[in-house]
């Protein structure tokens, strides 16, 4: 087994992009930060302190935004590199480089288990009023939370491959 | 400046409502919330609140007297301070950071652009061979090569179905350089057919000069690589059938219909009779008129195929 802070070490630019994609959603919404570290050795290796925050669909993003930026960075650092790598088995170490660079960040993509109650605590307040977006939520945090568990079974490492160099080959074999 | 005081409920010490802590409901100074909390005959922790001063500013510590700060976030936060919290800028070396990232990504696809355009012109290489247009797929294959010089074996490929398009021309000369010119880099399970598509070049040469004897002897090299294979048998068939059209001699005449029953039984058993079919009256016509012609006269001057005439008695 490999602890979790060694490969958080390992993988550091997904741990600060996470986090980068956190503050970034609160200053689109105008959440007010508290404070951010966006790496340290420790647990977590990085946080976003906000404000309170009271409409769902902000809380939501904030939530959900390391989900969307990682992924969407994973795989356009990715792409450049898989063709080279994947295709025709080059072996140039810039490719490498942003094979590892993407995959750390895909790596990260999923929201934390911090993220998660927290927005499940909002989703609750939210479902009350019928919000239709709380009520679909509900079981993207049980989705959260057991990709969380799961990430004991590499499933965070997965994703990343997945995003990194599965999608490109699908997008690849489909458009060619 | 005045910090709001608060009186500690045990010790009754008058302090700053920021030296002070919220112990089970209980407003506390520090130093007797750690007696609180130290006490071994406590049954369950008691739930601990930071007291805040409203009138001091959480984050740069500046004191506002008397008068209550705006709390952002329900915290009390200095004008300054609150604009910072509510735009609070990225950090320049994360800036710095994603630019490179970014810098990097744009850099990789510009200097990997000719590996996505050689696998564009691999896959479609790949379409083209499996509808059977070989000229396109040599195309295709030479782009991806040209894209991709460091991959050899790519370059070979394309030189073979280079050579393919050339057999099919019957440019047999060009067609034998281009193969050889495949080297080692060609794929392992392509080069029996380099090999033996050379000797149907060498074929080719024999029929075009009239070396009969020479095509005879490169189409038994060619069944000897497959001694399983009867089809192959035709061209032997077209060798003698040349022979006896040259020679006259009858030996040649029955060795030429013997070969050619033994690919006729053959084709029966492959997915190609049609073919046979034309090939066989090609061969037969040769043997009736003792005239050599090529596919191409065959097909111009039989559009309809041929039939042997039947003798009269």
């Amino acid at each position: 087994m490999i602890p979790g802070f060694i490969i958080s070490i390992m993988t550091f630019p997904g741990v600060i992009v996470h986090e980068s994609a956190h503050m970034l959603f609160c200053k689109i919404r105008g959440v007010p930060i508290l404070d951010v570290c966006f790496f340290r050795f420790g647990n977590p290796a990085g946080y976003v302190v906000h404000g309170r925050v009271d409409d769902f669909v902000t809380s939501f993003l904030v939530a959900v935004g390391p989900f969307i930026i990682n992924s969407a960075l994973c795989f356009f650092v990715c792409l450049p590199a898989f063709v080279p790598v994947r295709i025709f088995g080059m072996t140039d170490p810039l490719s490498y480089l942003l094979l590892w660079l993407g995959i750390s960040i895909g790596m990260h993509a999923f929201p934390s288990m911090q993220d998660a109650s927290n927005l499940w605590v909002q989703a609750k307040q939210a479902a009350r009023s019928f919000n239709l977006l709380a009520i679909l939520s509900f079981p993207l945090v049980i989705a959260i939370y057991i990709a969380n568990m799961l990430t004991f079974f590499w499933l965070d490492y997965i994703y990343g491959i997945a995003i990194g160099l599965g999608l490109p080959t699908l997008i690849l074999d489909h458009l060619f | 400046m005045t910090m709001k005081q608060s009186k500690c409920a045990d010790c009754a010490l008058e302090c700053s409502v920021n030296q002070t802590l919220k112990v089970a409901g209980k407003v506390v100074c520090i130093a007797c919330a750690e007696k609180i909390l130290s006490d071994k005959n406590l049954k369950t922790k008691p739930i601990v609140e930071h007291q805040t001063d409203p009138t001091i500013c959480v984050k740069c510590g500046k004191d506002n007297g008397l008068i209550d700060f705006h709390a952002v976030a329900e915290l009390p936060v200095c004008p300054q301070c609150e604009s910072f919290i509510r735009n609070r800028p990225f950090p320049l070396w994360i800036k710095v950071a994603m630019t490179v990232v970014g810098g990097l990504v744009v850099f990789s696809f510009a200097w990997n652009v000719r590996f996505i355009k050689g696998y564009v012109q691999l896959k479609a290489s790949h379409k083209f061979l499996n509808t059977g247009d070989i000229e396109k797929a040599a195309t295709s294959l030479n782009a991806a090569a040209t894209c991709i010089p460091e991959r050899k074996d790519l370059r070979a490929v394309a030189c073979f179905y280079e050579g393919a398009v050339l057999m099919r021309q019957e440019k047999w000369d060009q067609a034998i350089a281009r193969l050889n010119s495949c080297g080692g880099s060609l794929p392992s399970q392509l080069r029996p057919t380099v090999e033996e598509s050379i000797i149907n070049a060498k074929i080719g040469i024999a029929f075009d000069t009239k070396d009969y004897n020479a095509f005879l002897d490169l189409a038994m090299q060619v069944q000897n690589k497959h001694p399983d294979d009867s089809t192959f048998a035709g061209q032997i068939a077209s060798a003698y059938a040349c022979l006896y059209a040259q020679s006259g001699d009858e030996q040649f005449k029955k060795r030429a219909l013997e070969s050619l029953e033994k690919a006729g039984t053959a084709s029966r058993t492959t997915n190609s009779p049609e073919y046979f079919e034309s090939y066989q009256q090609r061969i037969l016509h040769r043997l009736y008129t003792r005239e050599v012609i090529d596919h191409k006269e065959f097909a111009r001057r039989f559009p309809n195929g041929w039939r042997q005439p039947k003798e009269q008695p």
